[in-house]
């Protein structure tokens, strides 16, 4: 699995630093944005997305032994995982009655 | 630089547990709970990494498949009062 | 049939997990899997079978590259919207229906609604999905029904308006 070379590593480190970023706007994302909802989004994509950047990256730095398919595993996982869980909180929020921040004054369910 | 990685990922899982504690909601606890886990999962990819420590990976695994599980199981438990029994709708 | 497929997939997931180094470990994998198929059996597959053609299963890679697409795009979006300090985000919620053919077409509408830009589904009532949009332009992409054409693509199902 290992990849040694030059190449390698600055594509490597590159994806290591667009997964930092897009990790570091899903923690300002949930801080920031006004409700729930809009938390949800920044928690499901840029949190998946800047989690299976830095797996890739460890992909391309060498993962010690037989990880290499463990890290594609869970990569998978964070994959499948990220965008259902929000789903799943949304729905329940929605249902419970917690009203979105909108425009139209919200609505309920 | 993973070691950077790392410490960033720390920080950041330390940020959002502001939010843990002031969301107004209950889903807002959760989801913040839900982000510092995945955010210490790959926190344990990265120790893994640096220190050749493969069994790291494995509780990695393990952490992701929890984080999920109990996210499911809350919201379920929010919006049914149960965990047993059907599916709804 | 179900149980079998459910038993390899785990023994595949074991083999991951554990690489097996001799007769007992295979062993210990065999019976974990077999024992743990036979107990999920119970809660995991309560419906029938779906039906997976083998046309599908040709067609879901690429389906897979265009959502992994749409999802690197998504969080750029998302990126966007909250390092920009002026911005304030005006969410609305809309209803939009579709009628697929197949349970799970709207399964995967569901999961696509979240991954485009700027749209989560926030609940699906019979054909109808309530979709919260981040800003009012991300909503077009889902009601001018090129997401709808795109899942229909692949299930080959009718998605009328």
């Amino acid at each position: 699995m290992t990849f040694p070379s030059l190449v390698g590593d600055a594509i490597g480190g590159a994806l290591l630093l667009v997964g930092v970023v897009f990790l570091l706007g899903g923690t300002i994302g949930l801080i920031r944005l006004p409700d729930l909802y809009s938390r949800a989004h920044a928690a499901s994509k840029c949190d998946t997305v800047g989690a299976c950047s830095i797996l890739a990256a460890l992909l391309l730095l060498g993962a010690p032994g037989s990880a290499g398919l463990k890290i594609v595993l869970l990569a998978l996982l964070v994959l499948a995982s990220g965008p259902t869980t929000a789903h799943a909180l949304a729905r329940c929020a929605f249902r419970s009655g917690v009203a979105p921040v909108a425009k139209d004054g919200g609505e309920g369910p | 630089m993973v070691w950077g990685a790392a410490v960033a990922l720390v920080v950041m899982a330390f940020a959002c547990l502001w939010r843990t504690n002031a969301g107004p909601t209950l889903e807002d606890r959760i989801l913040a709970v839900n982000v510092v886990g995945t955010k210490a999962l790959i926190t344990l990819v990265l120790l893994a990494s640096i220190g050749g420590h493969g069994f790291l990976i494995d509780a990695a695994i393990v952490y992701g498949l929890l984080n999920f599980i109990i996210t499911i199981a809350a919201t379920r438990l929010i919006e049914t009062g149960r965990l047993r029994g059907g599916t709804t709708s | 049939m179900r149980r079998a497929r459910t038993s390899v997939a785990l023994f595949a997931f074991w083999c991951i997990i554990v690489p097996p180094r001799g007769i007992l470990d295979v062993a210990v994998g065999v019976a974990t899997a077999l024992t743990l198929s036979a107990w999920t059996s119970r809660f995991l597959w309560p419906q029938p079978d779906p039906f997976v053609s083998t046309l599908r299963l040709v067609r879901l890679p690429r389906f897979m590259l265009t959502m992994g697409a749409h999802i690197v795009v998504a969080a750029s979006q998302v990126l966007w919207v909250v390092l920009d300090p002026r911005s304030r985000v005006a969410p609305v919620v809309v209803r939009h229906t579709v009628r697929f053919g197949a349970e799970g077409a709207r399964v995967a509408f569901a999961h696509a609604i979240t991954i485009t830009p700027g749209t989560l589904a926030l609940d699906v009532v019979g054909d109808t999905f309530v979709v919260h949009c981040l800003d009012e332009r991300f909503g077009r992409a889902v009601s001018d029904g090129s997401l709808a054409r795109e899942i229909e693509r692949l299930f080959g199902a009718s998605a009328g308006p």
